[in-house]
């Protein structure tokens, strides 16, 4: 230690001394500068990539499950009322849309990593999901075999969806909106301290190249101006890599991923509409006519007009604050706004199916109804919808990618280029020392 | 049938082409290619589409759908009507193209629709540009739940066709009504099946059963092990294509296996013939426009699609070719049209009910090597 500081002492007498410790204190805040930025770049690509690979197809899949859920559930409800002779296309969906819902606790299964209270929760809800299976399942078997009470299965499966796997569900989703938030704060993490120290050591670089023109009244020195341009292309650089990737990364975010929350939320209200529809005849309760209309009217208030419909085709923004005037509002590209037309047209055909099985004359032809007309045209609404959902996935995965991709090359370049920039520092250095022997 | 010109006309349906171009298998292209301007122009759609599966000009000069959609869009379109088959445009047009990563030479492509998720597989689709396509709102919603394209975002239906049962109550000595009433000895010798696997083989399963819309593999070897044995035992006279019009007509087929849109134009010349959804099932299959990847005009194909689905002008279209339309709309166009047309709007196959569609199965693609095997034997059996 007393040998440095004698160093340093005689060094800072001589001129060339002086130029020896400049060289050596600007290598060395390049070189950490360097294990920095490297530090730095692999944490946010790290981050990025587990959000690409994990946190954010565990947070599609969780949505999907709910989604695929009330899927079922519309299906099954409409399969039991087609009575003992089941519709069968009805029975394909239910048993498609709760293998999805299965498909989809696997996948978030596969990607939420070691986090045993996520865990917990998955195996609660798919224990609940197999119980929901078997309640439908029972339901169906008395149905089938004219037993009596055989609705009270089916209602029982219904109101266990609506509360405790729905309330699995919120849980589910909300620990992977956590998830994403952590990704995401991890991945801004050190970004702004390494952005300022490039800058600062920038600075250096350029008050020592001021300093030795000052002190030679000479041309710029070679070294030095190759390390300053080395350390700003690298600065430059990661600034426009680092803001190129977070500019996808909230693309994708409010396209995609608050497009796939604000869908799924669609998808889960017009299922409960049309359950409570079902449930409302199988029961003959009014009380439940009242809540599917609750719901629809969450979803957008009075009917839908061919006036609306086009409007929404030109690009409109709606006035309301229902679910779908807000799906209308975030679509920003023609094939987006023709998308949400074609649900709001296939969300009325329902309804004015609904409107029709009310009005029916006897509860037979409003079984017939629901059973026909009512099922078709929620259909034609619920595959439209998961259409919907499907772009919103590919959007927000694309951008996903698109983030990740645009780091590429980070860490090899906030690595080497400082480094470079050390060796011209020396070599800068050095050739003045040299002049002085 | 009546053209929508007004002139009556012997269709050679899609089917029938099928059937007659299976046996002659690299025969020469037809010549069908019809252009209602220069085929070469550069802005022009080109349509590649199955022989007489459209309305064309009438004699009286009255303009058939093409020229209709000239006339609205003023977009020219090369119409061919060259389509011989799926397997053989796979062959012929799709992999030495699309295969290599080079557009085919046509915007819009009619395959049926296990060839469609087969070509939507191998990422050689298109999306639809639905935002030129309005009446996409007028897809049938029985048609947008194929688990290969939920929404129907990559392919738009153009007509549907039930396989059934057609019978000659004469001959039969009564009504059929199951596809097991065709295999009772006292028909032994003429029944006809037809060569198409996907159907024959669903009607098997069904009758065993199975449901072909969740096909698996051992329940369509058990339905081709039973129809080696029907073959065998000489039950099965022949398997055809839409031979079988003239195979009831003549007597030689008491019963068949049958598709609709035949039945129903045979039913103007021979009402006597019946056609019936077996009690197990009947089987529904539909040929579906697509846009190819790398397709140069795929604006106007979506303006296409936008034409052929309104209502008016797709009823038009179900007058000439006597299909089932996917295009929500048509029954009441054709009720409001009156005459012949307003008799399709009430013909129970052209409109089954909901009871009737509800026995209705779309066979489910097994993967390709599984098809492929079953393909073969099926061939080996039919001979």
């Amino acid at each position: 230690m007393k040998r440095a500081s004698s160093w340093i002492r005689q060094a800072r007498a001589t001129t060339p001394g002086r130029f020896r410790l400049w060289s050596l204190v600007l290598t060395a805040l390049l070189v950490a500068l360097s294990v920095l930025g490297a530090l730095v770049a692999s944490n946010v690509s790290g981050a990025t990539g587990r959000i690409r690979e994990n946190t954010g197809p565990a947070l599609v899949a969780t949505q999907l499950v709910t989604a695929s859920l009330a899927e079922a559930d519309a299906a099954a409800t409409a399969a039991f009322l087609s009575g003992a002779q089941e519709d069968p296309e009805q029975r394909r969906l239910y048993e498609q849309a709760l293998a999805r819902a299965f498909q989809y606790t696997e996948e978030v299964s596969a990607r939420i990593g070691a986090d045993p209270g996520a865990h917990r929760s998955l195996q609660e809800l798919s224990v609940l999901m197999s119980r929901y299976a078997g309640l439908v399942e029972a339901g169906r078997a008395s149905n089938r075999a004219g037993v009596a009470g055989a609705a009270t299965y089916l209602l029982e499966a219904v109101d266990l969806l609506a509360t405790e796997v729905t309330t699995k569900a919120s849980t589910l989703i909300a620990a992977s909106e956590a998830r994403l938030e952590r990704d995401e704060a991890t991945r801004a993490g050190g970004v702004a301290l390494a952005r300022a120290a490039g800058i600062a050591v920038l600075l250096l670089l350029l008050v020592a190249q001021v300093s030795l023109l000052r002190r030679t009244r000479r041309i710029i020195n070679p070294g030095l101006a190759l390390a300053t341009v080395l350390l700003l292309v690298a600065v430059a650089w990661t600034a426009t890599v680092m803001s190129r990737s977070e500019a996808r990364f909230e693309r994708g975010r409010r396209d995609g991923y608050e497009s796939i929350a604000l869908t799924a939320q669609v998808a889960s209200t017009a299922y409960k509409a049309r359950a409570d529809e079902t449930v409302a005849l199988i029961g003959n309760d009014r009380s439940r006519q009242a809540r599917a209309d609750s719901a629809a009217s969450l979803l957008i208030a009075g009917p839908v007009t061919p006036a609306m419909v086009a409007s929404v085709r030109a690009g409109d923004d709606p006035a309301g604050t229902g679910l779908f005037d807000q799906v209308v509002r975030g679509a920003d590209t023609a094939r987006e706004r023709a998308a949400a037309a074609e649900l709001l047209v296939r969300w009325q055909r329902y309804r004015d199916t609904v409107a029709s099985l009310r009005s029916a004359a006897s509860p037979e032809q409003a079984r017939t109804l629901a059973v026909g007309p009512a099922s078709s045209t929620f259909n034609g609404f619920n595959f439209t919808l998961e259409s919907v959902l499907g772009d919103n996935r590919t959007q927000f995965l694309d951008a996903l990618d698109g983030s990740a991709g645009a780091l590429r090359g980070l860490t090899a370049i906030t690595l080497a280029l400082p480094l470079l920039a050390a060796l011209g520092v020396l070599f800068g250095y050095q050739t003045r020392i040299n002049e002085y022997r | 049938m009546t053209h929508p010109g007004g002139s009556p006309r012997q269709l050679w349906t899609r089917r029938r082409f099928l059937a007659t171009s299976a046996g002659a298998a690299g025969a020469l292209l037809l010549p069908a290619c019809f252009s209602n301007r220069d085929p070469a122009a550069p802005d022009a759609l080109r349509v590649l589409n199955w022989p007489d599966y459209i309305d064309a000009d009438g004699d009286d000069g009255s303009p058939g759908t093409v020229q209709r959609f000239t006339d609205a869009t003023n977009v020219p379109v090369t119409y061919t009507e060259e389509y011989e088959g799926n397997e053989q445009a796979f062959a012929d047009v799709f992999e030495p193209t699309l295969g290599s990563g080079q557009p085919t030479e046509f915007d819009l492509v009619v395959p049926t629709y296990w060839a469609v998720a087969r070509l939507l597989d191998r990422g050689w689709l298109e999306p639809i540009p639905i935002e030129r396509v309005p009446n996409h709102v007028n897809v049938d919603p029985a048609f947008l739940g194929m688990p290969w394209d939920r929404g129907a975002r990559f392919h738009m239906p153009w007509q549907i066709g039930i396989t059934g049962i057609a019978y000659n109550p004469a001959l039969t000595g009564g009504p059929i009504n199951a596809v097991a009433d065709l295999l009772q000895p006292a028909l032994r010798g003429r029944v006809g099946m037809v060569a198409e696997m996907r159907e024959t083989l669903g009607l098997l399963m069904l009758t065993q059963g199975a449901d072909p819309s969740r096909a698996t593999e051992a329940a369509a070897d058990a339905a081709l092990d039973r129809l080696e044995t029907l073959r065998r035992d000489g039950q099965v006279a022949r398997f055809t294509g839409n031979e079988f019009v003239d195979a009831l007509k003549t007597g030689e087929f008491a019963a068949c296996l049958a598709w609709s849109g035949d039945i129903v134009q045979l039913q103007a010349e021979r009402p006597d013939i019946r056609f019936v959804i077996p009690v197990e099932g009947g089987i529904r299959w539909f040929d579906s426009m697509i846009i190819p990847k790398g397709a140069a005009n795929a604006e106007a194909a979506a303006d296409w699609m936008n034409f052929v689905y309104e209502p008016a002008n797709a009823a038009r279209i179900t007058a000439a070719v006597q299909y089932i339309s996917p295009v929500l709309g048509v029954r009441e166009e054709l009720a409001r049209a009156g005459g012949e047309a307003a008799a399709l709007a009430n013909n129970p196959i052209l409109f089954p009910d909901d009871a009737t569609r509800r026995r209705l199965y779309f066979w489910a693609g097994l993967d390709s090597d599984a098809e492929d095997r079953l393909q073969e034997r099926f061939s080996a059996i039919t001979g």
